[in-house]
């Protein structure tokens, strides 16, 4: 699978430990708020952050300090931004990104980059997020900055709120196993951070889904447990 | 100390109990020694892994073994297929502290969190992740997720895979 002329291969999956996926979220990070989009980091992406955040104290500790950490954040070939933004104006933002980025970055239209061997992929309106349409404005109200470190100075980077990940982590479809993976390593970050989560947003978020009742349950058991002991 | 750190004393204390009996650990007590074993955890040392705590102690007891106190046994589908096999399927982790705990084999107890669903499927993920040497044999799991009629579980596995 490795690509020629290209010091990666095409099926590599990155962690926040891995400085080419580093280096892209903040890249992308720095133009969007330049620019003035509202966005917030979502996805698997978001998952990592906030389990390297709450595991590196906010930010105090560098993140190749926490060896917790290599077992702990789930390595994905992609980051994923929700925006609110029309696409003509997002097709120019990631131009001027594909410019500064320079070799190795491809504008694949107004929701998609590509940064070398990492894939980034924008939301830009409900519509583009099947099944939770409703709650788009929301979740991107929720976001968060986490403060993230690999070098000497932290970075902030504006991440959807714990609650409103979680929630989606629990409703989307498809790709199950990953999210739990993601659930639960979020839910022992949070116990042993000492961040309490507010188990009725989730709930509040989840609704009816019937998809989701049962993990929900699930959540709910294992937070309650933790709050009995 | 907290009810992860508590829930791996027992399972430390347990062992001997286990090994007089014949009796496997089984799910998430056996997932958490083989993590234990992997990282060289101990229950009263730094915890070098992360996960949720386990929430039963399960353990397949041969037939008219007595019981370990505080080790339920498993009753799950998975485990009555295991249980006419234990030798098969038996294993010993060893922690950082020496102590040997008898546990189902990596892949049989990967079955079991695959036949369970809901967020054991992210103690399996773990699992595969920090234990991934040899590398699970998802024919194996396969075979004993078919002879449990849990072979609709097998499924996930394969996400799984993909992503540890």
């Amino acid at each position: 699978l490795a690509a020629p002329g290209l010091p990666w291969s095409v099926a590599e999956a990155f962690s926040l430990l891995d400085e080419v996926y580093y280096d892209a979220l903040r890249r992308v990070t720095e133009v969007l708020e330049r620019e003035g989009v509202p966005f917030c980091l979502v996805g698997g992406g978001a998952s990592q952050a906030w389990i390297a955040s709450l595991r590196t104290a906010g930010g105090r500790q560098r993140l190749s300090d926490e060896p917790l950490l290599t077992r702990a954040l789930r390595r994905t070939r992609d980051l994923d931004f929700a925006t609110r933004a029309e696409p003509a104006r997002m097709l120019r933002v990631l131009n001027h990104l594909a410019a500064s980025a320079g070799e190795g970055a491809h504008v694949l239209g107004p929701r998609a980059i590509r940064l070398g061997p990492v894939s980034v992929s924008f939301t830009l309106s409900p519509g583009d997020l099947s099944g939770m349409e409703e709650l788009y404005d929301e979740l991107l109200d929720s976001r968060t900055p986490l403060s993230l470190r690999r070098g000497p100075e932290s970075d902030e980077v504006p991440t959807i709120g714990l609650e409103e990940l979680l929630a989606t982590k629990l409703t989307r479809r498809g790709d199950k196993a990953k999210n739990i993976v993601d659930v639960t390593q979020l839910l022992a970050a949070s116990r042993d951070a000492g961040r309490i989560i507010v188990v009725a947003t989730v709930r509040r978020l989840v609704g009816g889904r019937p998809d989701a009742r049962a993990l929900l349950a699930g959540l709910e058991q294992e937070l309650s447990e933790e709050e009995v002991d | 100390m907290g009810r992860f750190e508590r829930a791996l004393q027992r399972i430390r204390d347990a062992a001997p109990a286990l090994e007089q009996s014949g009796a496997v650990l089984s799910g998430e007590a056996a997932a958490h020694a083989h993590l234990m074993a992997a990282t060289g955890t101990t229950p009263d040392g730094a915890i070098l892994y992360a996960a949720l705590a386990p929430r039963r102690l399960t353990a397949i007891y041969p037939d008219g073994a007595g019981r370990v106190p505080g080790i339920e046994p498993d009753d799950g589908p998975v485990a009555e297929v295991i249980r006419a096999s234990l030798d098969r399927f038996g294993a010993t982790a060893i922690l950082g502290d020496g102590t040997r705990v008898p546990v189902l084999s990596r892949d049989a107890v990967v079955a079991e969190l695959l036949s369970r669903g809901g967020l054991a499927l992210g103690l399996a993920g773990t699992l595969i992740r920090v234990c991934n040497q040899p590398a699970v044999d998802p024919d194996d799991i396969r075979e004993i997720l078919k002879a449990a009629r849990q072979g609709e579980r097998f499924q996930p596995l394969l996400e799984l895979l993909s992503v540890a």
